[in-house]
């Protein structure tokens, strides 16, 4: 019992570390800065399910890490943070994961959306992505994990 | 060769960092180099799905022709202008 709150914990250090780098290039960066980060997050090429599963990896208790940050964070983090935050955490713990960026209209307003996906899994901190069309890009193998 | 056939006969390539969705009639682009990201009408869609395809701005045209009733013309005077937006906005290159 205490190991796995002692691990939570650990989890929940990584995800506020990985929120306060994603806020800092919000805040500081400025919006090209941003979208380039965007742009490689979305290049990643993402785990397969099979080799998640072989390495014994639960990006699932990384998902809700990054939940538990949003909530203690003092500002509220829009999806695309939140989903920079969550690819950074899930590399830490060595899970390639992607972002995806999905668009809507929504009558004169065109909605935007980002989330992570990895091991075949769609981890979205505030759902609804279904309702979203994704961009796709051609993931690059060599990007490999950041952050 | 004139100007304008040196133009209709330009190919275009999507910008580095620029990628295209199609939601519902609408053609979305996103510059992942400046984080804007514009909508495309259905007229601006018919061009883009020939231009991004690395067709000639003539089929383009021809497409816009087939598509609305407006004469070669107006259609290639339009396209040029479509496409000249498109390259300031930094979302094509020529190659």
């Amino acid at each position: 019992m205490m190991g796995r709150r002692v691990a939570a914990t650990a989890d929940t250090a990584l995800a506020l570390v990985a929120l306060a780098r994603t806020g800092l290039l919000f805040r500081l960066g400025g919006q090209q800065a941003v979208a380039r980060a965007t742009h490689r997050a979305m290049a990643v090429r993402p785990a397969a399910a099979a080799e998640l599963a072989a390495r014994g990896a639960d990006p699932w208790r990384t998902f809700r890490a990054v939940q538990r940050a949003r909530r203690l964070w003092p500002e509220r983090v829009m999806c695309l943070q939140g989903a920079l935050a969550l690819q950074q955490a899930l590399a830490a713990r060595g899970v390639a994961a992607a972002v995806r960026v999905g668009v809507r209209r929504e009558g004169d307003a065109l909605l935007a959306h980002a989330w992570v996906e990895t091991g075949g899994l769609v981890m979205d901190g505030s759902a609804g992505h279904q309702a979203f069309t994704p961009f796709e890009i051609a993931a690059r193998a060599e990007q490999g994990v950041t952050g | 060769m004139t100007q304008t056939t040196r133009r209709s006969a330009a190919r275009y390539r999507i910008a580095r960092g620029v990628v295209a969705r199609e939601v519902s009639t609408e053609t979305v682009l996103l510059n992942l180099e400046s984080g804007l990201y514009f909508s495309l009408n259905e007229a601006g869609s018919v061009i883009w799905s020939r231009i991004s395809e690395g067709r000639p701005a003539e089929d383009a045209a021809a497409a816009l022709c087939e598509a609305y009733e407006v004469t070669r013309g107006v259609a290639a005077h339009d396209v040029a202008a479509f496409l000249d937006e498109l390259l300031r906005l930094g979302l094509l290159e020529t190659p």
